[in-house]
């Protein structure tokens, strides 16, 4: 029985003023051929093809093969925001052990004009439409607010608790040459920053950029192995308070399933829409011990915990759609031992989350993988 | 002058946007009713007017428009502009 493996990763460095004339297609495009690089593999061997994007629209993954000249007996659009890359590793995965294709590149990327990402926001879906657009909501932003200030009261976290995760974070990036902030950040800086709703700031909320990711899998060879992946979306049919996301329903069967803990982690990458959802994915997942959330933040600071070692979204920046393959492509670098200057000695097995489409309240999509180095 | 939420003609059970399916029954039949309170667990103001989130006794929270001066906890009047619920602290 054949088992999938991640043979190559590529990133397009993600910026916030891409040059005039940048296009989604070519964004995703030169993200694919890094990654057909990285694993040694021709174009003309892709056989499996699967896209996310929001604004590759009005094309579609059958319309990328075709320009990209691949026969694809495998293909999957998806459009679940940051939930989409485990989304397609979950499907890709099956579609290799079936033998349904041989190599399968995943890309996800965007690249927005002002206009294309109001238009986003205000038309996410018909709940926003017609009950968030008017009154005016402007995003999700003023929802986690809400959410964080929830938290805040629950655990008496205070706004430099959350500090610890962007400052972390920043210090990551600063080593990561494809994130579009890269300049020291302080905690003075991200307390005195400009306030977006409070208790968000500036660096509470992800920087929109333009970039894309792409992964290649085949049904055998080296490189990071799937130990386990779990999803469960719409866990409380968006009757909860948001608090608690789908990883708090999965986080035991994917532990079980990977015959491995929280401890064995060497890599750790959760989905940073926000800091308050950084802290509850790594409490859900069991990495929040008897210490609390103060002291475990204070320790993920200052002991340079390896969460997000991309500098995560918060300071590499979110390109639409790759929130959910940022953190793949991240350990598949730092398993693989292609971190550079981020590298986490001897990385050999790691966690990652997605989570995402804010359906009204917040994120119905929560899903998890633990991946291994496969030598 | 309240704001709408919709209940499963089976089961009773009230969500907030409306499902097409009941949650907790799978019928797919609701009923609206009005609703003309609830308390104001949360807002937060982005800059364009303050938002709001209101949990109304049957269950569902909304998210709402915030006139007034808000207080965390306080029960608040609801109305709608269009489809858009409004919370009157």
């Amino acid at each position: 029985m054949s088992e999938a493996v991640i043979v190559g990763a590529g990133q397009v460095p993600y910026s916030r003023h891409p040059p005039e004339g940048t296009t989604t297609e070519a964004v995703l495009t030169a993200a694919l051929l890094r990654a057909l690089e990285t694993a040694g593999v021709r174009i003309a061997e892709v056989d499996g093809l699967g896209v996310a994007s929001f604004t590759l629209l009005p094309d579609r993954a059958i319309d990328f093969a075709w320009k990209l000249g691949v026969r694809p007996r495998w293909l999957m659009d998806d459009s679940n925001g940051g939930a989409s890359g485990l989304q397609m590793l979950q499907h890709a995965k099956r579609a290799l052990e079936a033998g349904d294709a041989s190599t399968i590149v995943l890309v996800a990327g965007d690249h927005f004009t002002r206009e294309t990402f109001k238009a986003l926001i205000e038309g996410y879906n018909r709940a926003t439409e017609r009950f968030l657009r008017g009154i005016p909501h402007g995003g999700a932003n003023v929802l986690f607010a809400m959410l964080t200030r929830q938290q805040m009261e629950a655990h008496g976290l205070e706004r430099r608790d959350y500090g610890r995760i962007a400052v972390a974070q920043r210090r990551w990036a600063m080593m990561n040459p494809n994130a579009a902030f890269r300049v020291p950040l302080t905690l003075e800086e991200y307390l005195g920053s400009p306030s977006v709703a409070e208790p968000l700031h500036r660096f509470d909320c992800v920087p929109v950029v333009t970039g894309a990711d792409a992964l290649v899998l085949r049904a055998e060879g080296n490189g990071v192995r799937v130990r386990a992946l779990r999803a469960l979306h719409n866990h409380d049919g968006h009757e909860g308070s948001g608090l608690r996301t789908g990883i708090s329903v999965i986080a035991s069967d994917l532990w079980d399933a990977a015959a491995a803990g929280p401890g064995d982690m060497d890599v750790i990458s959760v989905y940073d829409d926000y800091p308050a959802m950084v802290l509850a994915q790594l409490d859900e997942l069991g990495f929040v011990g008897e210490e609390g959330p103060r002291e475990f933040l204070r320790r993920l600071d200052e002991e340079r915990l390896p969460v997000n070692t991309s500098g995560g979204q918060l300071s590499v920046g979110q390109a639409g759609v790759t929130g959910g393959t940022l953190g793949l492509v991240e350990a598949f670098m730092q398993l693989t031992g292609r971190a550079e200057a981020r590298q986490i000695e001897r990385a050999r097995m790691a966690v990652v989350t997605n989570y995402g489409m804010v359906l009204y309240r917040y994120g119905a999509c929560a899903s998890a993988a633990v991946l291994e180095v496969s030598a | 002058m309240s704001a709408r939420i919709w209940v499963c003609d089976d089961c009773g059970r009230a969500v907030f946007p409306p499902r097409l399916l009941c949650p907790n029954c799978g019928s797919p039949t609701f009923h609206e009713e009005a609703v003309d309170e609830g308390t104001l667990e949360e807002f937060a103001d982005p800059g364009a007017g303050i938002v709001g989130s209101v949990r109304v006794s049957q269950g569902p929270i909304l998210i709402v428009r915030v006139l007034g001066q808000p207080r965390r906890g306080q029960v608040v009047s609801l109305d709608t502009d269009g489809d858009i619920p409004i919370a009157r602290a």
